[in-house]
């Protein structure tokens, strides 16, 4: 397991967010996070990152214990995380947004910025614009790329077919395939059954702060009860 | 009436550059950690009363004073932030308000404990104390290197935030704080970091100015933190380039302020902010929150 969940709580000030989390990722997998809105899918990403510390149980990452180490120790151990809203720094080049992440991370890989280039080649023609000046779909991009710059093991992406069209999802299919491709493992939390099942193994699903159901993914979608019961509105 | 206002101008000129010193270092802190630090006054204060120390009981070099007196009060600053500031950072901002004022009162005392609640006067110097004849008046020689200093402090920092890895990666965390961390920044290293480098700048605006006043009080800090603070807040709290205008505006409307109208002299000044404030509430310089 590369990485390991076990019965986290996490709070928001008194607000009892997760219940007991339970969920695990073989290295190499790619595995959805599903459920409705406000379920708790961003606060569990959050809490492996270290951005949102749960108060109990543990996070194991690689066979260590990070539960309560700091943001920066979890990225440097090899988790890079990719919010919903990206936060691309706004007044950085892309080229800038995508180095500082490089010199950051001590680690060394497949992915530089001529590879992040070529997996997303709009970017290199913005690579002197400042990030304030990108589109939504640009930084979408940016903020993946800027993800692999810092070589990885685990990524956490959050709701990353969110607001795309239709055919980018389908590039963006392929972009996660060819990351995966690279041994790169992906935790990714999405209400898009369609594209989780196009690019996800497994799934687990949330309700209230606790999973409630996990499974292949084809399995999930042949299910119409557990979708009916957890995942349409 | 030519001589009268250019010289009016310089005087506002080298006061500006002195606001300027401590704003830089309020905005600097207030960009990246998100703390309006009250206490920056004390360390301008702190900055003159080690200076004058340094002077007094080492020798009276003032370069060497210069050197060694903004670098001792690094040390408070660094004391401040690590052991105090860094549990209020969570906090709503009375809480922070609240502890830096707290530092201000006792930083004061400790001041008169150590230096007498006085002023206290350092052995004159030598360093750059001719003057200068200026369309017919002289004017200070260490007056005109005040104003050469602020211009440069700031070109400095511009190339280190603009041109440096430290300063792109400041930048990154005073955007987006959470973000930073999460690619990597050890962001209460960077924050104390920036905390000491900010209480340099404060203390050395204060080791600047006593030869300049010719003498050291504990009020000094506060003056200067108020002035400071008008400035940050009209230049765009956060914002470099509207700190260094912004001191540089009122300095010289202070200097017009006291030698025409002497009796409006702080009243100009609030016409100022509220004038600024009511056109454009984040400031001239500031991003709208
Ligand atoms: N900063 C916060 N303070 C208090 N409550 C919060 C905060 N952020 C989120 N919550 C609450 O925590 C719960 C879980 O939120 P979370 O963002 O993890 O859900 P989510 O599954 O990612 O939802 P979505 O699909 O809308 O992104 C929600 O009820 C939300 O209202
Ligand atoms: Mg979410």
């Amino acid at each position: 397991m590369i990485l390991e969940l076990s019965r986290i709580d996490t709070y928001y000030g008194t607000s009892h967010i997760l219940q007991g989390v339970d969920l695990s990722v073989r290295e190499g997998e790619v595995v959805a996070l599903l459920g409705r809105n406000g379920v708790g899918k961003t606060t569990t990403l959050r809490s492996i990152m270290g951005l949102s510390p749960p108060r109990r149980g543990s996070v194991r990452f690689s066979g260590r214990e990070i539960t309560g180490r700091p943001p920066y120790e979890v990225a440097r151990s090899g988790v890079a995380y990719v919010p919903d809203d990206l936060r691309i720094f706004p007044d950085l080049t892309t080229e800038e947004n995508l180095e500082i992440a490089r010199r950051l991370s001590p680690r060394k890989g497949y992915w530089n910025r001529d590879r992040v280039f070529d997996l997303f080649p709009k970017l290199r023609d913005l690579s002197g614009h400042r990030g304030m000046n990108l589109s939504g779909g640009e930084k979408k991009m940016l903020g993946i790329g800027r993800a692999l710059m810092a070589n990885p093991s685990l990524i956490l992406l959050d709701e990353p077919s969110e607001g795309l069209a239709p055919l980018v999802v389908a590039n963006l299919v392929e972009v996660l395939a060819t990351i995966r491709g690279q041994g790169v493992t992906i935790l990714l939390a999405d209400q898009n059954l369609k594209f989780c099942r196009r690019v996800c193994n497994r799934g687990y699903i949330l309700e209230k702060g606790a999973v409630r159901h996990s499974g292949g993914m084809e399995e999930i979608w042949a299910d119409e009860e557990i979708i009916r019961k957890y995942l349409v509105l | 009436m030519m001589q009268s206002v250019v010289h009016t101008v310089l005087a506002g000129l080298s006061a500006g550059m002195f606001i300027w010193l401590v704003a830089s270092g309020l905005t600097l802190i207030f960009g990246v950690l998100g703390v309006l630090n009250f206490a920056h006054g004390s360390f301008y204060m702190l900055g003159a009363y080690m200076c004058y120390t340094v002077l007094r009981y080492v020798g009276p070099d003032f370069w060497v004073a210069l050197l060694i007196a903004p670098l001792s009060v690094c040390i408070i600053g660094y004391v401040v932030e690590r052991w105090f500031l860094r549990y209020v950072y969570h906090l709503a901002l009375p809480y922070q308000l609240l502890l830096t004022f707290a530092f201000v009162l006792i930083f004061d005392n400790l001041a008169k404990m150590v230096w007498g609640a006085g002023s206290v006067t350092p052995p004159d110097l030598s360093t750059l104390n001719g003057t200068v004849s200026i369309l017919g008046r002289n004017f200070p020689v260490y007056n005109l290197f005040i104003i050469g200093v602020g211009p440069l402090v700031a070109a400095g920092l511009w190339l280190f935030l603009e041109r440096t890895w430290y300063g792109r990666i400041i930048r990154a965390a005073s955007s987006d704080r959470e973000m930073a961390a999460s690619i990597g920044v050890s962001v209460p290293a960077l924050f104390t970091a920036v905390f000491v480098f900010g209480t340099w700048l404060g203390a050395l605006g204060g080791g600047l100015a006593v030869p300049y006043v010719g003498l050291v009080t504990t009020g000094m800090g506060e003056t200067i933190i108020i002035e400071a603070f008008i400035v940050a807040v009209i230049g765009g709290l956060g914002s470099l380039k509207g700190a260094f205008l912004g001191a540089l505006v009122l300095g010289v409307l202070t200097a017009f302020g006291t030698r025409f109208f002497p009796a409006f002299d702080m009243f100009l000044t609030f016409i100022l902010m509220a004038g600024v404030l009511l056109v454009r509430p984040q400031g001239l310089f500031g991003t709208a929150r």
